[in-house]
């Protein structure tokens, strides 16, 4: 059994060919590294590399010599994703519960009332005159965690994976003398759990690498999260290469902007903490994603 | 059991939808009392004004003005520079101002957002080139302030030339901003880092033109092996200097009385300039990947010996010094001032505004009042900049407040000056304003709806063309040809027939033709 196979031409090409698109997938990002550890002059003189030529850690200098506003902005976005994960996880589940119930009588409105919002939403302006001037959200934490708490189409693929839970186990439940909570909170979450961590993943990024919400609400800069000073720092830089024409006649100091090395290591320390938990929901990951669509 | 089940999810829903209705109520309920509370916290200090303010401010009920302002980078402490500003301006325009900063990348879509929600907010930066200060006139996002400007700020617009006020209008004649005054009039000229000049004694009198420089570029090319003789950028076909007058976009030969717009990139001068560029590329006084590299890289690393700059403002070569790692540089101007309107920085009251009055009094302020600019541009004496000379100061780069954007918050003219700049920096601006010669058709606007797809097009071909091109990397004999003949199939004759239809329409209202 331990007999060393002869590797066929197929599996050379397969391997092959899943080697070049992970090395497609893994260098820009060691690349991403490499500039930020690199010497700002170097980058100018010798362009990027992998190996960079002369090494030095001021980028990160950089970003740490204000580590306020840092510190600040990663609070803001750990305590949005957990916040905003856990409170989007128990929206969704429990709307999905509801909507998986053949016996409850509205299943068919409220399930086209959670599909129509896929596909017809009320654009960017509505929502925000709804969130500043009838919600009264604009410049709190709020404004970052609710625009994103429920979104239908994971409510489909929780209900696609709730309703394969056979219904004899909640009947029998009922018999038994199980309130509703007690069915849904003590049979069915523990059932969902594969679909629960799948979502939580996908819920998690969104709410991490969210910035636009902020973008558009927060004024004040300690409710800043890291992705919006990142997309800040990219979107000045570029504006500022595009518009350099006009600005020649106006006093602006591009050498106080943050250098390229700079720009990679904000990219490192903000997609950094995402990377190191992917591998713990990846067991659940594959189970949820194709548990879902056995079924409709 | 499946009965009660039933009540309790319909309880649940029917709660749910209260849940918003509810909340709304509160919050307005809320808001309501809130304000209550800030009228009465205000009420003393209203009555304290009086005492040091003459009659007028008696009668003013507090206000707080909401101010929308790009910045290049966020700052950590707007707080006590609010707070200070407040104290000096409560006492004679009893209103407080809150700030709210946004960096230039998100300035435009932020503003547009908040002006399509019809938010509320008073006063915001706007102009020609980001936020459009047109466009958002037109569209009713700001309002009309001719009377309010007379009657407000008065002492601020009698200062102004005629030009800048004349130029502050709309294309419909009438004013929707005020000019944060700065340079305002325009040459272009060389930017050639003065250690050079100094070692080659080269004598920056004799330089005219692009050609005057080859002497020199061969010398660099020679003896400074690590410098780049010209940083090449890209557009350096400035019309001025080949013989045409008008405003950007907007050429006719000098002198012709029957104003004829000409396309540029057709004349023969257009193509010579290139030619010469691709010249200097292939004799290596520029460099091989100047199509693909970053300019403003480029200088950065101190190499460029030589470059062009659109604009040489007074006092500008101090700023020039960061950007070029730390070389000091010379300028060379190579036409004569011309004015270029004031659309480039303005602030404008909103539509929305509750208070316009009171934003117009604080914009007379900030524009007229050195202390209350200086506050505002760069933050408190002390903790924000120490000042090290007459009018003169050195900003403290750690002190929560640098946001060295003054150029889009007022008159920078009444304001201090920063470490470098000669001390009659501000006299010369004026002067440069003053003595700017004025386009005949200045104050001439295009408007674009006509000919909009061939106007994008015709920017979609230049931007294919242009790295290449502008920088002198191709062969212009090849390309130009190229760049006409795409232009002519994406509308350029027809772009050009209604600039002219439009102009002729201006000039016979102005009497010029």
């Amino acid at each position: 059994m331990q007999t060393a196979k002869k590797l066929s031409f197929t599996d050379v090409w397969i391997n092959g060919f899943f080697i070049l698109v992970s090395l497609s997938m893994v260098l820009p990002f060691l690349l991403v590294i490499a500039i930020s550890v690199t010497q700002e002059q170097s980058l100018i003189a010798d362009g990027y590399r992998l190996l960079p030529k002369h090494w030095s850690t001021d980028a990160y200098h950089y970003i740490f010599k204000s580590p306020t506003i840092l510190i600040h902005a990663y609070g803001v976005t750990i305590l949005t994703t957990i916040a905003g994960t856990l409170g989007s996880l128990a929206l969704t589940s429990m709307t999905a519960y509801v909507v998986s119930r053949k016996d409850y009588r509205y299943v068919k409105g409220t399930t086209f009332y959670v599909f129509f919002t896929m596909l017809f939403s009320g654009g960017l302006v509505p929502s925000y005159i709804l969130i500043t001037q009838y919600l009264h959200l604009k410049d709190t934490i709020w404004a970052l965690i609710l625009p994103g708490m429920l979104s239908p189409f994971y409510v489909l693929i929780m209900k696609g994976f709730i309703s394969e839970i056979p219904k004899e186990l909640i009947e029998s439940s009922k018999v038994d003398g199980a309130s509703e909570w007690r069915i849904f909170f003590q049979m069915i979450l523990p059932l969902a759990k594969p679909a629960l961590a799948t979502l939580g993943l996908f819920i998690s990024f969104n709410y991490w690498n969210s910035w636009f919400p902020a973008l558009l609400y927060i004024n004040s800069e300690n409710l800043v999260p890291i992705q919006l000073l990142l997309t800040r720092m990219m979107n000045t830089i570029n504006f500022l290469t595009t518009s350099s024409q006009f600005m020649s006649g106006i006093t602006i100091d591009t050498s106080k902007f943050p250098n390229l090395s700079a720009r990679m290591a904000l990219t490192v320390l903000a997609a950094g903490p995402m990377m190191f938990i992917f591998p713990f929901f990846q067991k659940y990951f594959v189970k949820g994603l194709t548990v879902g669509s056995l079924k409709g | 059991m499946v009965i009660k089940g039933k009540g309790l999810w319909k309880l649940g829903l029917a709660s749910m939808l209260m849940i918003p209705a509810v909340t709304a109520c509160g919050s307005n309920n809320d808001n309501n009392n809130n304000q209550a509370a800030n009228t009465n916290s205000n009420a003393p200090a209203t009555n304290n004004a009086p005492a040091n303010n003459a009659a007028g401010t008696e009668e003013l009920k507090p206000v707080e003005l909401t101010y929308y302002i790009p910045q290049g980078e966020l700052q950590t402490d707007y707080k006590s520079v609010e707070k200070a500003i407040n104290d000096y301006i409560q006492p004679k325009i009893n209103a407080t101002l809150k700030f709210n900063p946004v960096v230039f990348g998100d300035y435009e879509q932020k503003l547009n957002t908040v002006v399509a929600a019809q938010e509320s907010f008073d006063l915001a930066w706007t102009s020609s080139w980001l936020f459009n200060y047109e466009n958002n006139a037109q569209k009713g996002a700001f309002l009309q302030i001719d009377d309010l400007m007379k009657q407000y700020a008065g002492d601020f617009i009698g200062s102004l030339p005629a030009a800048v006020i004349e130029g502050a209008k709309a294309s419909d004649g009438k004013t929707y901003a005020i000019p944060n005054y700065q340079v305002s009039a325009s040459n272009g000229g060389f930017v050639i880092q003065k250690e050079l000049v100094d070692k080659y004694s080269l004598d920056t009198g004799t330089i005219k033109t692009f050609k005057d420089l080859e002497p020199f570029l061969e010398q660099i090319k020679q003896n400074e092996p690590d410098k780049i003789p010209y940083a090449s950028r890209v557009n350096t076909f400035v019309a001025e200097m080949n013989g045409f007058e008008g405003v950007n976009g907007f050429y006719y030969r000098k002198g012709d009385p029957e104003f004829k717009l000409v396309d540029t990139m057709t004349t023969p001068e257009y193509l010579a300039h290139f030619n010469l560029l691709h010249d200097w590329y292939k004799k290596g006084y520029i460099n091989n990947d100047v199509a693909t590299a970053n300019f403003d890289d480029t200088l950065k690393s101190g190499k460029g010996a030589v470059k062009y700059e659109f604009t040489l403002k007074p006092g500008g070569e101090v700023e020039e010094l960061a950007r070029n790692g730390g070389h000091e540089v010379v300028y060379i101007p190579t036409y004569e001032a011309q004015f270029t309107g004031v659309q480039s920085t303005m602030t404008a009251i909103s539509k929305t505004s509750k208070n316009p009055e009171r934003a117009m009094m604080f914009l007379n302020l900030v524009n007229t009042d050195p202390t209350l600019f200086n506050l505002l541009a760069f933050g408190v004496e002390g903790k924000n900049y120490e000042v090290v000379g007459d009018n003169t100061i050195k900003i403290k780069p750690d002190g929560g407040y640098a946001p060295n954007s003054a150029w889009a918050m007022g008159n920078v003219t009444i304001g201090h000056l920063l470490e470098g700049q000669a001390p009659d920096t501000w006299q010369k601006t004026i002067d440069q304003n003053n003595n700017a010669k004025v386009p005949t058709i200045f104050g001439f606007a295009f408007d674009p709806t006509p000919v909009k797809t061939e106007v994008a097009n015709l920017e979609a071909v230049y931007k294919e063309y242009e790295a290449a091109l502008t920088t002198g990397t191709v062969d212009p004999n090849v390309y130009v040809p190229k760049l006409i003949a795409a232009n002519k199939k994406a509308g350029s004759e027809k772009v050009l027939a209604e600039k002219q239809k439009q102009l002729d329409a201006w000039l016979a209202a102005k009497g010029l033709k």
